[in-house]
């Protein structure tokens, strides 16, 4: 069986018991990303050398040392938002393009320490900023199912190459749905962990409240392992905590409580992405599980008090880059300026795309003198809100099921409102803003043949309740299995 | 709230830092006082979140204390200096700061 045929636990399991060999598993990714990414544009950089290094080392290894490596050997795809020393990290911007770090993201480094090796940097809106892939300086993005489709963004080139089936797993980022919507549309799995869970440090910041490092893969187990490996408390990052240690096993065939909250999707879905919801909870309760409708009373301010934190906390991260610290730098002649506000200008101007400068500037209009409360302070509140939503909600129900996004993929390039846009973000900010997990798994296809994708949600360190719950469902079917056509 | 003039989004830009109309791949300044006032439309829906016994504390999520205020080893100088355009006896250069 070829090693892109089986799941990361499968893989590194083989590699440790000796049956096949890091390198060759190693090679068989690189072949498949070395044929197929000039159709998707999924990767930005491969590391060819570095990861045939990493992977001949892991097999030079007596199986002793192996056997302490939950990843031993398998192919990893990292979206290029984390910094990896000596290695480009673009943030798929211009403003990035010659970025080389000098240290290595936290998430990188345990994954390498987990036994994975990183075969490259994957594409992506810029700095996380989009929800098709469109808003790369560098490509558009390939939704590997049909080409001309969108993989859901921002880290639409991580759920490419894992649905195109290159790697059995990927990193992205999550600030407001940026793993879980691309799953969806490609047909895996993708989990935002609860915020805290996983070190930010080296990941390069968007909305640093928001922000949170998410996992690709088929199978939900693999998506649990690979969160195991990467989470922990970190001193490099203060936001970063510690959970249950342990993750507390659920007995099997214990029955949990399911909430939906129909009155936020009604009448806002696809009717195919209805379909195939309805059909997922129809599932999950004849395993037993029970399905009990639940208030969601704040929901409408989601998405506004999304797009007001996110673009304030966006207008002052991306502030650092100015060209003093990062090349390139612009000026108004050349590559001169003649005054730094002229440079700082020039610079911006020309190394922001349009998305990143939309928001920046939605960004410094809510934080202008006098208008905070009206915007920023009532954003916060209705987070706040929001939060209690899903305290409320986790007292009556154990996991919160719904639909991850309004339809399944859209066509490249077509005009869209920007407020149409962020609309469609409606069922995964929340989470965010709430800092709780929450995990998308395919359910079905529509009736012209794209995926679709159902959100778990769950209270804050559930995420091995929700894998379970995503597992349980995976096992009756075979949506994470089918492959698309690229 | 909803008329944005477009000279307000000049002055955006201008409090941003970010020089309109000098990448040609971005959009031109027309979509942006189209796409600016739309959105800002749109945000005015917070206005009717009842505001009262509502804390405004930015996080959701418990985190606990702040780490101790203790000097630790961080970047060196020159890794801080490694991706600047410009660098000279370990500083980074930059144009006059003041506009002569």
């Amino acid at each position: 069986m070829s090693s892109q045929s089986l799941t990361a636990i499968a893989l590194a399991r083989s590699i440790r018991l000796g049956e096949r060999t890091a390198s060759e598993c190693v090679k068989q990714a690189l072949q498949a990303i070395d044929r197929g990414n000039s159709q998707l544009g999924a990767f930005l950089s491969v590391f060819h050398e570095a990861a045939a290094a990493e992977a001949a080392a892991l097999d030079s290894l007596p199986l002793s040392s192996r056997d302490k490596l939950p990843l031993c050997g398998v192919p990893v795809a990292v979206k290029d938002m984390f910094c990896t020393i000596g290695q480009p990290t673009t943030c798929g911007s211009r403003m990035m393009e010659h970025f080389v770090p000098t240290y290595e993201a936290r998430v990188v480094a345990r994954l390498r320490d987990a036994g994975a090796v990183v075969v490259g940097k994957t594409n992506l809106d810029e700095f996380g900023m989009g929800s098709t892939g469109e808003f790369s300086a560098f490509s558009p993005i390939q939704n590997p199912w049909r080409t001309g489709y969108s993989p859901g963004g921002s880290s639409g080139g991580s759920a490419a190459a894992v649905a195109a089936g290159w790697v059995p797993a990927a990193i992205g980022t999550d600030t407001g749905g940026s793993v879980r919507q691309p799953a969806a549309w490609c047909g895996i799995c993708g989990l935002k962990p609860t915020y805290g869970s996983v070190s930010r440090f080296g990941m390069v910041a968007f909305a640093s409240s928001l922000d949170q490092a998410g996992v690709f893969a088929r199978t939900a187990r693999d998506v649990e392992l690979i969160w195991l490996a990467i989470a922990g408390p970190d001193p490099s990052d203060m936001t970063s905590r510690s959970g249950p240690q342990v993750v507390q096993a659920i007995p099997p065939n214990k029955k949990l409580r399911i909430g939906v909250a129909p009155q936020i999707w009604a009448g806002k879905i696809a009717a195919d992405v209805e379909r195939e919801l309805q059909q997922a909870l129809i599932a999950w309760r004849q395993l037993g599980h029970d399905v009990i409708e639940i208030a969601f009373p704040h929901e409408r301010f989601a998405v506004a008090a999304y797009y007001v934190v996110a673009s304030c906390e966006a207008a002052s991260n991306l502030a650092r880059y100015d060209g003093v610290r990062f090349t390139p730098r612009w000026g108004n002649a050349g590559d001169q300026a003649e005054t730094l506000s002229a440079m700082y200008s020039a610079t911006r101007g020309a190394g922001f795309g349009p998305e990143v400068r939309r928001r920046v500037l939605l960004g410094t209009y809510c934080l202008r003198q006098g208008y905070a409360e009206q915007y920023y302070q009532q954003a916060c509140r209705a987070r706040r809100a929001i939060s209690a939503d899903y305290r409320q909600a986790f007292e009556k129900v154990d996991v919160i099921v719904g639909p991850t996004s309004p339809t399944t993929a859209v066509e490249l390039g077509a005009q869209r409102d920007p407020v149409e846009v962020y609309l469609a973000d409606a069922f995964t900010v929340s989470a965010n803003l709430a800092g709780v997990p929450a995990l998308s798994i395919p359910v079905g296809f529509s009736a012209d043949g794209m995926p679709v994708g159902a959100q778990l949600i769950g209270p804050p360190w559930s995420e091995h309740r929700l894998c379970t719950l995503a597992d349980d469902y995976q096992q009756l079917t075979d949506f994470h299995w089918r492959r698309p056509p690229v | 709230m909803s008329s944005l003039e477009p000279e307000l989004v000049e002055r955006l830009s201008k409090l941003a830092a970010i020089e309109l109309g000098v990448n040609p791949a971005s959009e031109d300044r027309e979509q942006l006082f189209r796409d600016i006032p739309r959105i800002v439309e749109f945000l005015s829906i917070l206005g009717e979140l009842p505001s009262v016994h509502l804390s405004t504390e930015l996080q959701a999520v418990d985190i606990g204390a702040l780490r101790p205020d203790v000097m630790n080893t961080s970047q060196s100088p020159s890794d801080a200096l490694a991706n600047a355009p410009l660098v000279a006896e370990g500083c980074f250069v930059v144009p006059p700061m003041i506009d002569s």
